[in-house]
């Protein structure tokens, strides 16, 4: 055995390996264009994310933490508690990471790219337009700008 | 006396009720929500009342006590926010909608995570909140149907998340050193263990993850994209509320687990560049929703100046100014619902709609801090705060409020001429109870120009009882048990 035991081997792993994921997802959400690399660069990120918070709550050689009628020595068990907090931020992950897939189907459906940059653009060019059109172009009337108001008013 | 849960429990439980009850019948639903959220700001006097006689108190949730519990704590300033969630939501009700279901439940859940965040003083449980005030919002930003909303809401999705992982890596940081996330226990060892490196990138992380909703600097480029395309009322409550509540959490940290130099100082700096940033973009701006937007950066800017003095006049400053904005923002952009569009278009807006452009010029006044209406004795308050506090990036933020005021009266009064500049073409004018909501707000603005000095001393009273009862119990009796303590 080296400097290092088997256990604090273990240890740097996980936060070695949820370094890598976090670096991984930060990369991909900030260089890609393109919406579905985006939305697998948040999953990475979110998974480094949660292996912070299991290292954190890493003990060597540790068992499961549950109590049971025989079993109720918890100073060898791993922390309970960054368990408990995972498993919700997974399941708000899972809903943001769904909400997030059925808005690109629809942005698919509606305008044929998943290029951000275009996509930006498009919004920009509907509402503002200030920064890349001079002033006379043709402007929108409030009425376009606001296509449900119209509706919004009779009902 | 009445439990600290019932403003969230109320709004969660008739949220996941409204698709049953819109089945068996449509009236009843359609009336459900407004009515959750005028019940919601009895719960909040209540709530108000109880610590007026009794003091402010700590509940623990399903009689767990922390460290396993989570707690909620019921101060005034978070019985206030109650009250003031629950209100605008009512205000702000999406009115018309084609569907019964999708977006008062949105809205209720909304409504819930906000009081949540108000009340809960967990940590992860304000994450918790966090994360359901941000899955709610992006469905009532794409709410409007059209493209460009669910470009926008994706587009804040993504900036939002991404922010939400960094905080939740700044939350797992605490917990390794600390082995605990209740603030009260943090407050306790905050000296000890917080205000180091390690500390400092855990707020920095949190100030990346919370500062997406508080619309602070360089976090807030939504901002302008989802003001522009969502509707008013979504707006409204996004920097009406959401972003204060964002803030709260932000306040909540600096008074217990970040009670440090370091922290206060990167709340300062970036207060400081929200301010400038969003006053400049809004005068470069050139859609009415865009500079509103904007100068709503610029507004919470200033709340965390104020917020970041470690002084109880801070505080209150920080309330005021985040009070004020809240009355007047929404309303604004209530009245920007039918005009709409860009500012050039404006033109002849008076001749049409006299009461509406007599409102905005009223609350846009207010916005700059044209004495005596409130909006000055906010900016008054937070610039005697800065200068007692003396440091020279004090003096180096109460000259750039002062100088982004400048700012700020030039693009409002650019608005206001051209709403009383005489036109052929004449935007369309607003209804009579379209205008409702927003007068509204504005009477409450104007009657607080009459009461201005008992409502100073309230929020003084508030502003203390916050950092009173956090340094409290930062010196109580709670304190964090090992795990070997457990059962």
């Amino acid at each position: 055995m080296g400097p290092f035991s088997d256990i604090q081997i273990l240890g740097y792993i996980l936060y070695a390996g949820a370094l890598v994921l976090i670096a991984t997802g930060l990369y991909l959400i900030v260089t890609r264009q393109h919406l579905i690399r985006i939305l697998l660069g948040l999953t990475l990120l979110e998974s480094g994310v949660n292996l912070v918070l299991v290292a954190a709550g890493f003990r060597g050689g540790a068992t499961a933490p549950i109590l049971t009628a025989t079993i109720r020595d918890t100073a060898s068990m791993v922390d309970p508690v960054p368990q408990a907090l995972i498993l919700t931020t997974i399941v708000i992950g899972v809903g943001i990471l769904a909400l997030a897939l059925a808005l690109t189907l629809e942005i698919q459906r509606r305008h044929g790219t998943l290029d951000v940059r275009r996509l930006a653009a498009i919004v920009d060019e509907e509402t503002d337009g200030a920064a890349t059109k001079p002033a006379g172009s043709p402007a929108l009337s409030p009425a376009q700008a606001l296509p449900s108001s119209g509706q919004r008013g009779e009902s | 006396m009445i439990s600290l849960a019932l403003p969230v429990v109320l709004p969660l439980l008739s949220a996941f009720l409204l698709p049953v009850i819109a089945r068996a019948n449509r009236t009843t639903a359609s009336l459900l929500g407004p009515a959750v959220a005028v019940v919601n700001v009895f719960f909040g006097l209540l709530i108000w009342q109880s610590i007026a006689e009794s003091g402010p108190r700590t509940e623990a949730l399903g009689g767990f006590t922390a460290p396993l519990g989570i707690a909620f704590h019921g101060d005034p300033l978070a019985a206030l926010m109650v009250i003031a969630i629950s209100a605008l939501t009512f205000l702000l009700w999406p009115k018309g909608s084609h569907d019964p279901v999708r977006e008062p439940v949105l809205t209720l859940l909304l409504m819930a995570g906000a009081c949540g965040i108000a009340l809960s003083i967990d940590l992860f449980n304000l994450f918790v909140f966090y994360e359901l005030v941000a899955v709610a919002s992006y469905g009532l930003v794409a709410s409007q149907g059209s493209g460009k909303s669910y470009i926008a809401a994706l587009r804040f999705l993504i900036l939002s998340a991404t922010g939400s992982a960094m905080a939740l890596l700044g939350i797992a940081l605490i917990y390794s050193v600390t082995g605990t996330l209740n603030l009260v226990a943090l407050g306790g060892m905050s000296e000890l263990l917080l205000s180091g490196p390690l500390g400092i990138s855990a707020f920095a992380l949190l100030l990346i993850g919370f500062g997406v909703k508080a619309e602070l600097f360089p976090v807030n480029t939504w901002v302008p994209e989802v003001y522009a395309t969502t509707t008013s009322r979504v707006a409204g409550l996004l920097c009406g509320v959401i972003s204060k509540m964002a803030l709260i959490i932000l306040l909540k940290l600096l008074l217990t687990a970040f009670d440090n130099e370091a922290a206060r100082t990167l709340l300062l700096t970036v207060g400081i560049l929200s301010l400038l940033t969003g006053e400049l973009a809004a005068y470069r701006a050139q859609d009415l929703r865009r500079i509103l937007g904007f100068s709503s950066i610029a507004q919470l800017g200033i709340v965390a100046i104020a917020f970041s003095i470690d002084d109880t006049a801070g505080v209150l400053a920080g309330i005021a100014v985040a009070m004020h904005h809240l009355l007047t923002k929404p309303s604004l952009f209530l009245l920007a619902e039918k005009w709409g569009g860009r500012i050039n278009a404006l033109r002849g807006a008076s001749s049409a709609s006299k009461s509406g452009a007599l409102l905005f010029t009223f609350i846009a006044l207010s916005l700059i801090g044209v004495p005596p209406l409130p909006g000055f004795w906010a900016k008054y308050l937070l610039l005697s705060a800065l200068f007692d506090a003396g440091e020279q990036l004090h003096y180096l933020a109460a000259l750039i409020l002062l100088m982004t005021t400048v700012i700020e009266a030039a693009y409002l009064m650019r608005i206001i001429t051209r709403l009383f500049e005489p036109h052929a073409e004449r935007p369309p004018s607003h209804a009579r109870q379209e205008l409702i909501p927003a007068m509204v707000l504005g009477g409450v603005l104007l009657l607080s120009v009459f009461i201005v000095v008992p409502l100073g001393e309230g929020l003084s009273r508030v502003a203390e009882q916050t950092v009173d009862q956090q340094l409290a119990i930062q010196t109580g009796v709670i304190t964090p048990l090992a795990m070997s303590n457990l059962p």
